[in-house]
């Protein structure tokens, strides 16, 4: 391969542009893929980050450091930065430095792999904390209680730990995928569910059993997560977003595996059952009385010896969840999530407490091979009508926002999308409700909100699955976990303020795959303070390698 | 000393015997010397039959010019200075070597008629065709042009005298990251007047930086190579004329600067390794390019051409043209892409990060700098059409489009009128409406409002702005092509006329001087002396035979016998300026009273 021909520059601050067009670009993603982590997929050039995490999540796979050099310099069209080269090394060489053992009793040991090392690591006060003995000149130990947190230390002070103390495998409970669905369609896992479900188990070895999987919406995280509980072949604790998502997993699961329902429990503020499989939502974990009150349900997470607990949507997982985590090392851990971004940066601890992230893959490549649907975006920008620009001119940034997003020409825009995809099923998402309601009242179609009841929603959302509700007004409670698995237009009349996660979750209301492409459209006032928030999704959803189209509409389309 | 005839010219004439007699072993008159010294024949198989000290010491004299001042040889031979010397008594026995007047501390001199051989030794080995040259190494412009597309994105405040302040240089550090040796590069643009100042804020100048970019990397190199040779007045010329397209060996070009610097700035110290430093830069900018071996050294050829036409070719490595336009806005640019697009990329795009390939994002704000400008929607999309490897995504240029349309525009009238265009909510509070659009700014604080509305990113129109093509000057300093001067003439006193290397010799101070005339005296041997003729001072030559030395109030006398006239006269010692060393063969030719000028003597045939 000549070097203009070779698709993948390494920068020097680590990240890895692949140029998709390149012949050699799926190789040369292979290659990159176990130790780069991918950042952001637009259409022409894919960014990967080299970062210790990912060097440190290569190590634990056992691929070696000139493995990683040898890769990199095979596709990449410039040298190597030799900033890079000796930041990969450095990397390396503090993997493996520390090892966490089991030690007698009710502790873990720690063995540095030289003194130095030992040394540095006592020095640091919030380490030493936690240290009960030291046994010169390598070794100390710590309570295993903190396992979690210790593990959390040792990462931001730049050593991970390489644990080896192995996991708890909980209360035995035989699990089946089945061959076909109850509702009898061929079932078997697809390639990249198997992959994702090998990275993680590592072939149940200390290596593997806690970790991310991130996939887009539609393309079957689910599927993933009973495959490994297939593997695990213990009793599973699964954290959801919101009842409607314990449902759907519950569903699935009797669906696609041989559980009964007397084997699956439902632990929300409605049924308080604890059964070999539980499923529960992170509200009720963390409910409390007062602010200061105890998290009463959080008991569930010891209820029993569970050996798997699932976490769905993991970047939305709670603060007192993640306390809760670092209690429960000894357990195998999933994460599972379409974006692993998290507005409060706290993608580290995610790593450090649930583990790390053991597999990606591009939604477009998914696309292309039909396993989530193909996605149009389209952004309408419109002018604000006369009397609405005279009260936006007035107030204040935030008041303009809204104004903006409750832009009345959106109505009718909303109503024309409706008559041109009328044989499709439809789903208006928008984040105020006087608006919602609006057009609810409009379209003469249901409104689903936070104070819409659990059966309520539930039937609604069947009733739209069935065919019966051709257009579903939804607020940001339908952002996450529901699977719809007929829609394929979205209208986005409002939202949060450019968050990159709710516009990835309400994009994946409608990739379900499915026979027709499916239109994601996003309403957004030109020129307001909407616009530059509008931007930003459009920046993201573009990142996510989606095709964006822009339509202007001007008031004389009104 | 351009000529054999000149060198001769300037022998005194009763010397010409002994000096030929010496040298072609028969006395003879000036003409006929001149010409067999200048025997190219002769002096080939002459130089052939040097050893390679011999060689290199001619080589020496050559590269200093066929000249070399008693001090530049003191600097440069003060480790083997005996050995050096009687290399020089034995090249000047062979009328290769000469030296200037008596004093034995004058200059060095070069027989005329050997430079060309010399020349064609210097280039001994170097084949004429099929040299393997090394490719140049590539130079870019590149961390120059990103440098000033950050000082664009990034507002730097700066002191008086253009130095950033500490945030302004971790600002910079922050963009253009570890590759870019900021602070030689960010100066550079100063002294090239890319850069001004302006209210206390770095501003980069339209027209100083699209020249910069345009003239390429080639002439920057160039700049590079003159800002080197500053120091060093002539020192561009001379490695023209040394080195040339050619070529020449390493060492002996190595030498050759050393022997200008030391021969033109006697007065710096440590220069023993400047030229080694200066040649690897010159190697590192491409300006001189290497063969293979790394023996041979030229001037690379489009250098060399730039230098002496004062024409710059196009640039020494090509450009890629790929340019990558993401949907999300960015422009991934490769650091060997063309220059002047990569500065055009740097207005209307704000850089995030330079490296291997620089990150750009076009944004709102970039978009209305570019706008400002006087960039158009057209005339953007069209730009970004040209320079994308692929097809540029339709959301982006929709973006730009509706960014283009949404800009406001203000329009100041002089004195108090500002007209708005499409931003009645970004005009500042408290401004009287006289009619609809048109406010009335009060007394002095136009100002004021122009600041305000800036941060509003409205676009100001101001009669008084002054046009982006007016804005500074480049400042390549050094025009080109270069001037080169011919070969550098002597300009010797010649009083004392001129003869082959030690064969005269000055008079040792003191009692070594008096042992001579008394050993002469004591073995009845003759001496030739030069000696001031009485009443005129000019010098004379004697051939003497000393009988008795004496001393009388403290100055010490020689009686001998002018072998010419036979009579005995006594010589002030003191004032005998120089002997001539050798026995002599044959008695010195009736001497003139005095010297002819040398530019008299030059002026009539030898």
């Amino acid at each position: 391969m000549i070097a203009s021909e070779k698709p993948v520059i390494v920068q020097s601050d680590g990240s890895i542009l692949l140029e998709v067009m390149s012949e050699a670009y799926e190789d040369a993603r292979d290659a990159i893929l176990p130790f780069a982590e991918l950042i952001k997929s637009p259409e022409y050039v894919h960014t990967y980050r080299v970062t210790p995490i990912s060097i440190w999540n290569a190590a634990s796979l056992g691929i070696t450091c000139d493995d990683i050099l040898a890769r990199l310099a095979r596709y990449s069209r410039y040298d190597l930065p030799p900033g890079v080269v000796f930041r990969i090394k450095e990397a390396f060489s503090r993997w493996d430095a520390l090892r966490m053992l089991r030690d007698e009793g009710d502790r873990l040991r720690i063995e540095a792999k030289n003194p130095s090392v030992m040394e540095q690591i006592l020095a640091n006060a919030r380490i030493k904390e936690y240290v009960l003995d030291i046994h010169p000149p390598q070794a100390f130990t710590i309570p295993a209680g903190m396992r979690g947190r210790f593990k959390h230390l040792l990462i931001k002070a730049g050593y991970p730990v390489n644990d080896l103390v192995g996991y708890d495998p909980g209360d035995p409970l035989t699990i089946r995928l089945r061959q076909k669905t109850m509702s009898g369609h061929d079932f078997s896992l697809r390639q990249y569910q198997q992959e994702a479900l090998e990275n993680f188990w590592a072939g149940g070895s200390t290596r593997g059993g806690q970790g991310i999987v991130v996939l887009p919406c539609g393309s079957g995280k689910t599927v993933v997560g009973m495959g490994v509980m297939s593997k695990a072949q213990t009793c599973t604790l699964i954290l959801c977003t919101n009842v409607a998502a314990v449902h759907q997993w519950m569903g699935e699961l009797l669906d696609k595996t041989e559980l009964t329902p007397e084997d699956i429990g439902e632990y929300t503020g409605f049924k308080k059952e604890i059964k070999a499989v539980t499923v529960t939502t992170y509200q009720i974990l963390t409910y409390r009385k007062s602010k200061t009150g105890p998290f009463e349900h959080m008991q569930l997470m010891r209820a029993r010896n569970w050996g798997l607990l699932i976490y769905d949507e993991v970047h939305v997982l709670p603060a007192p969840v993640f306390r809760a985590t670092t209690e429960i090392q000894a357990k195998r851990r999933l994460g599972l999530t379409a974006t692993l971004v998290r507005e409060d940066g706290l993608e580290e601890d995610t790593f450090s407490l649930i583990g790390p992230k053991c597999y990606d893959v591009p939604w477009k490549e998914l696309e292309s091979k039909g396993f989530i649907a193909e996605a149009l975006c389209f952004e309408i920008r419109l002018p604000l009508p006369a009397d609405q620009e005279r009260e936006y001119a007035a107030e204040s940034e935030r008041a303009q926002f809204r104004i903006a997003s409750e832009n009345h020409y959106k109505d009718s825009v909303v109503k024309r999308i409706v008559h041109k995809h009328a044989d499709e099923p439809i789903l208006i998402i928008g984040q105020y409700l006087s608006q919602l309601k609006r057009i609810a009242d409009a379209m003469q179609a249901p409104l689903i909100t936070g104070a819409t009841s659990n059966s309520k929603r539930d039937n609604l959302y069947q009733a739209f699955r069935a065919g019966e509700v051709p257009v579903l007004v939804v607020s940001k409670v339908a952002n996450f976990a529901i699977d719809l698995p007929d829609a394929s237009v979205a209208i986005q009349v409002s939202g949060t303020f450019g968050s990159r996660q709710e516009e990835a979750q309400r994009l994946g209301r409608i990739l379900r795959p499915k026979q027709r492409i499916s239109t994601f459209y996003t309403l957004v006032t030109a020129d307001s303070a909407e616009d530059e928030f509008a931007h930003k999704r459009q920046v993201f959803l573009a990142e996510q390698g989606y095709k964006y189209c822009i339509e202007e509409w001007s008031p004389d389309d009104f | 000393m351009t000529s054999n005839a000149e060198l001769i010219g300037n022998i005194p004439t009763y010397m010409v015997g002994i000096i030929s007699t010496q040298i072609m072993g028969e006395p003879t008159d000036a003409e006929r010397l001149s010409t067999w010294l200048s025997d190219p024949v002769r002096l080939r198989r002459i130089v052939a039959g040097l050893s390679e000290k011999e060689r290199a010491v001619l080589s020496d004299i050559f590269e200093l010019g066929s000249q070399m001042e008693w001090h530049v040889f003191l600097r440069i031979y003060r480790q083997e200075l005996t050995t050096m010397r009687s290399i020089l008594e034995k090249l000047g026995e062979r009328g290769l070597v000469f030296q200037a007047g008596l004093s034995g501390r004058d200059p060095v001199i070069l027989l005329p008629s050997l430079s060309p051989v010399m020349a064609e030794l210097r280039n001994e080995g170097l084949p004429d065709t099929a040299v393997a040259w090394k490719d140049v190494r590539s130079v870019s412009i590149w961390p120059h042009v990103v440098m000033l597309n950050a000082l664009r994105t990034v507002k730097i405040r700066c002191r008086p005298g253009m130095e950033p302040f500490k945030k302004g240089w971790e600002l910079l550090e922050e963009r253009l990251g570890a590759f870019i040796e900021i602070r030689r590069v960010y100066w550079e643009l100063e002294v090239l007047g890319c850069v001004q100042e302006a209210k206390g804020a770095i501003e980069v100048l339209q027209g100083p930086a699209q020249e910069f970019a345009m003239e390429g990397e080639l002439r920057y190199r160039i700049w590079r190579f003159l800002q080197a040779c500053r120091p060093y007045q002539g020192l561009d010329a001379k490695v023209m004329e040394i080195c040339g397209i050619k070529g020449l060996a390493r060492a002996t070009f190595e030498r050759a600067l050393f022997f200008y610097l030391a021969h033109h700035f006697p007065e710096m110290d440590a220069i023993e390794h400047t030229p080694a430093d200066l040649i690897s830069l010159w190697l590192e900018l491409g300006i001189l390019q290497e063969d293979l071996s790394e023996k041979w050294i030229r001037i690379q050829d489009k250098v060399y051409q730039a230098l002496q036409n004062g024409k710059l070719a196009q640039p020494i490595t090509a450009y890629r043209d790929e340019v990558i336009i993401q949907p999300n806005m960015e422009i991934l640019v490769p650091q060997d892409f063309d220059p002047l697009d990569h500065l055009n990329i740097g207005e209307i795009a704000d850089l995030v990060q330079a490296d291997v390939i620089s990150i750009y994002r076009l944004s709102r704000t970039s978009i209305f700098r570019a706008i400002r400008d006087g960039w158009n929607a057209e005339k953007l999309a069209n730009f970004l059409d040209r320079i994308a490897k692929h097809v540029v995504p339709e959301n982006v240029l929709k973006t730009i489009a509706g960014w283009v349309t949404s800009l406001s525009q203000a329009h100041i009238i002089r004195g108090t009128f500002l007209v708005i265009n499409n931003c009645r909510d970004k005009i500042p509070h408290g401004l009287d409406e006289i009619l609809p659009g048109i406010y009335r700014i009060p007394e002095h604080c136009e100002d004021d409002v122009i600041t305000f509305l800036d941060r509003k990113s409205v676009i100001i129109q101001r009669p008084d702005r002054m046009p982006a093509e007016q804005e500074g000057e480049m400042n390549w300093g050094r025009t080109l092509p270069l001037q080169i001067p011919g070969r550098t003439e002597f300009k010797l006193t010649l009083k004392s006329g001129i003869y082959p290397f030690g064969m005269v010799m000055p008079l040792p101070y003191g009692h070594k001087g008096i042992e001579i005339f008394e050993q002469a005296a004591l073995q009845g041997q003759a001496l030739v002396i030069f000696y001031p003729k009485h009443g005129y001072g000019e010098t004379q030559v004697y051939q003497i035979t000393p009988i008795y030395i004496f001393t009388k109030g403290g100055v010490s006398f020689v009686e001998a016998v002018n072998d010419e006239s036979g009579e005995t006269e006594v010589f002030d010692v003191s004032k005998v300026r120089a002997l001539l060393k050798q026995e002599v063969g044959c008695k010195p030719q009736k001497a003139e009273s005095k010297h002819e000028k040398p530019s008299q003597r030059s002026q009539k045939p030898a």
